[in-house]
């Protein structure tokens, strides 16, 4: 009995040393980079997730990249990085195209890699597939929305991170188009945000000024639209009789559209976004390399309506390489 | 445990002492073997996993430094291009490989294995350009063309460029190694807590089991024993037959239960032995009393023997004397002295002839009537006899001369002294309902002082010896022996108005 005891208790013991000592780590056979223009628990961080959920299943491994601040320099020095690493594929989101980002892309068709993007499709450049929003679609979406909500009438404000983002551009495209059919809706002013609260609402302070005859907010990106609903509630006055329209789901915006100070937020699935782009990359891996469609994921149009329906769960666990 | 151990121990039935200090010997090994061996692996652990840590830093330190020396190597060859330095650079190339081998198998996160192998793959990208380079220089051993040269320091740059990209990846790499061995440390940090918890558990079971077993030492073993000890002590302060068995209320070891059952058992066989010793002791003592009483009859008998004998030798020539007096006197004409030697001579020879026999009691009326008429003679008119006798039981035997003597005495200490009125009343009766005759000899004489009829009273009763030579005692002892105890023999008198002396005897019809 005692000896039972003694026995067990020392296997147990040396089960648990030798999973202390002993990861028993070894890299799979298939490596993924992810690029990502960011590096959050937010929007990017929710991708990531999806992307490596996914990856474990498929026995892939994702190596996530994201920056502090968004820079298109340092994105193409990670992906010529991934190249040069020999990894088995690449996924981006082309949020600037620059030469430099076009020359990399190619660098990496030339050398067998398949490059998915996501969030943002660069037209001007051929991919090996996008994932992602419909970025135009989702923009004409919030125009019919906004125009709905001034009763076709208003100054419209468009905040963006930076006027060169592709996805931005998209949707900004979309927007407008969406506001053709309202004569009285025109676009006044285009910000650029540079996702920095600080500048963005000493931007949004001199407009204002500038234009007091502004009445609508479309805030095209969602670190905007978050700085966007904060300084609303922080101006609950003088801000009144602002209509807003934001895009993606923060902490700031659900709050913003249950209060009813926000008109609606366009709410990207970024989730399943990362599974739907790790999907087709699988796909690629399984088929070789060749074409395969672009994907376009849902968007929601939320307001008070549904937005109970909306969860937004971060994810902290992204084990992100800072450069 | 232990509850289960005294389970097992019951279920082999027999509770023994030994058993119970084996079993909780063999708990306190058992923990403090476990204790050990825990404590054994937890410090092992704790050294393992430190050295494992610092080795990995070391390995990750070493490829850094192997391959700026590295580096240094292809730039020296690429500037030279001799055999020396293409030698060196080999030898660089070679440990860098070995040092990329080790951190492959370090087996630290996935995260950071991944990123490994993405340098590796960098590595090996690099390592392709050398051998381009080398190839290039080894066909052009003398001359470099211009055009060979910019491709030479082309792919040198990109050299340059992977190992830039490499060393950036450092910073990286140690993150993650050092956030890696933390969560181990952290781990192991948890793990030892859980250790702890263990052992102050194993210890608490130990506390508690200790307590419990000293409660049941004290119950099964210590209060038995204590029992035991006081029993003893009575018995040894003499207390025996006090003693009652000891019995124990709660259960006990089987040692324990035999002691005290031995101990019963030995009280009980002691008291038996002392039981019997006692009678023994008593029986002892009557026999003794028994054998006293044997030799004294055996004397006495002895005496009566020699005495009768002794008498049975002079009587006949004193009796034959008395005729020849009485013949001589007949012959003389005293009338009177014949008759008087005669009643002497019969009442001789009645002594004589029956002294030791048993007689009718009308025969000794009748002797009695010698004596008296004899004594009339003597005392004349001092001294009257009355006679009130019935005659329905005279047949029955009694000893011989035991009237006699009592009549004797009532003369001698009674009326003897009396001038006149002396009375002597000798009388029988029979008492037909109980089949008793009584005898009852009285007189009016002075009596016997009450302190004096008490001393009589005592003598007739316990000193047997010096009986014979008292008439009294003598008359009472022979009726004692010959009615076997069924004769009565009683005496009353009072100072002034006389003596009565009863004898009553059993009559058999």
């Amino acid at each position: 009995m005692l000896a039972a005891g003694v026995i067990l208790f020392t296997a147990g013991e040396i089960w648990l040393l030798a999973g202390e000592t002993y990861d028993g780590a070894s890299v799979p056979e298939r490596k993924i980079t992810f690029v990502a223009p960011m590096a959050n628990s937010g929007y990017w961080g929710i991708t990531a997730g999806g992307l490596r959920d996914r990856a474990s299943e498929y026995g892939i491994h994702v190596k996530c990249i994201g920056f502090a601040e968004l820079d298109v320099e340092k994105q193409v020095y990670a992906l010529e990085n991934a190249i040069l690493s020999g990894v088995d594929g690449i996924i981006t989101a082309p949020n600037e195209v620059t030469p430099e980002f076009q020359k990399v892309v190619m660098e990496a068709e030339a050398a067998g890699i398949p490059v998915v993007f996501v969030d943002s499709n660069a037209k001007s450049l051929a991919c090996t597939c996008y994932v992602g929003a419909d970025n135009f679609q989702a923009g004409k979406r919030a125009g019919e929305k906004l125009a709905a909500a001034c009763g076709g009438k208003a100054e419209i404000a468009v905040i963006t991170s930076f006027s060169s983002s592709t996805n931005q551009l998209d949707r900004t495209e979309g927007f407008q188009e969406a506001l053709k059919e309202y004569p009285d809706m025109k676009i006044t002013e285009v910000l650029e945000g540079e996702s920095n609260r600080v500048l963005l609402n000493e931007k949004v302070s001199r407009l204002l000024e500038e234009h007091p005859e502004i009445t609508a907010f479309f805030c095209a990106e969602g670190y905007g639209s978050r700085c966007m609903c904060l300084l609303r509630e922080k101006n609950e006055e003088s801000y009144k009789d602002f209509k807003i329209v934001t895009f993606d789901s923060t902490d700031a915006t659900t709050r913003a559209v249950e209060q009813e100070i926000v008109e609606a937020t366009i709410v990207q699935n970024p989730r399943e976004m990362g599974i739907r782009a790790m999907d087709v990359m699988y796909q690629l891996f399984e088929e070789g390399l060749g074409e395969v469609e672009d994907q376009y994921v849902d968007v929601m149009v939320v307001d008070k309506e549904n937005v109970q329906d909306v969860s937004y769960i971060r994810r902290e666990d992204i084990p992100w390489q800072l450069y | 445990m232990a509850v289960v151990l005294r389970q097992m121990i019951k279920k082999n039935e027999i509770n023994t002492l030994r058993k119970e200090f084996v079993c909780y010997q063999g708990m306190i090994l058992g923990i403090a073997l476990i204790m050990n061996i825990a404590a054994l692996f937890v410090l092992l652990g704790k050294d393992y996993s430190y050295s494992n840590v610092m080795r990995q830093v070391v390995s990750l330190n070493s490829y850094y430094m192997q391959l700026e020396k590295t580096e240094q190597a292809v730039q020296s060859y690429v500037a030279n291009g001799d055999k020396e330095a293409e030698e060196a650079m080999h030898d660089q190339l070679a440990l860098l490989s070995t040092q990329m081998d080790r951190l492959k198998t370090m087996g630290v996160s996935v995260d950071f294995q991944r990123n490994i192998a993405d340098i590796a793959g960098m590595q090996e990208k690099g390592m392709a350009l050398i051998s381009e380079i080398e190839e290039e220089m080894s066909g052009n051993q003398t001359v470099f063309t211009k055009k060979v040269y910019g491709e030479i320091q082309e792919k040198y740059e990109k050299i340059s460029d992977i190992y830039a990209r490499i060393d950036g990846e450092f910073k990286q790499l140690h993150l993650q190694l050092l956030s890696f061995a933390s969560g181990k440390l952290d781990k192991f940090v948890r793990t030892g807590n859980f250790y702890y918890l263990v052992f102050a558990g194993f210890l608490s079971i130990l506390m508690i089991y200790g307590i419990v077993w000293g409660k049941y030492l004290r119950e099964r073993i210590v209060t038995p024993v204590q029992i035991l000890t006081r029993a003893a002590e009575q018995i040894r302060d003499g207390k025996l037959f006090g003693q009652k068995a000891v019995v124990l209320k709660e259960k006990t070891c089987q040692e324990i239960s035999v002691l005290v059952y031995v101990f019963n058992m030995m009280v009980e066989q002691m008291k038996e032995k002392f039981r019997i010793m006692e009678e023994d002791a008593r029986t002892k003592v009557a026999l003794r009393e028994q054998e006293l009483e044997n030799l004294r009859i055996t004397n006495l008998l002895r005496t009566s023997e020699l005495r009768a004998l002794q008498r049975q030798m002079n009587p006949h020539f004193l009796f034959n004397t008395m005729n020849m007096i009485a013949k001589n006197a007949y012959m003389e004409g005293a009338e009177k002295t014949v008759d008087l030697l005669q009643r002497t001579a019969y009442l001789l020879r009645y002594s004589l002839d029956y002294m030791d026999k048993a007689v009718t009691l009308d025969q000794e009326i009748e002797i009695l009537g010698d004596y008296v008429y004899l004594q009339e003679q003597r005392f004349g008119k001092r001294i009257r006899f009355r006679f009130e006798l019935d005659e329905r039981f005279h047949q029955t035997r009694v000893p011989c001369l035991i009237l006699q003597p009592l009549v004797e005495n009532s003369i001698i200490h009674g009326v003897g002294s009396y001038v006149k009125d002396g009375q002597i009343v000798i009388k029988t009766q029979y008492l037909e309902a109980q089949k008793e005759g009584l005898i009852l000899i009285s007189d009016n004489g002075e009596g016997i002082p009450e302190k004096e009829l008490e001393a009589l009273r005592k003598k007739l009763s316990s000193e047997r010896e010096k009986q014979e030579r008292v008439g009294l005692a003598n008359v009472y002892q022979r009726l004692t022996i010959f009615f076997e105890g069924a004769a009565e023999f009683e005496i009353e008198s009072r100072a002034g108005e006389g003596t009565q002396v009863l004898i009553r005897i059993p009559v058999e019809s």
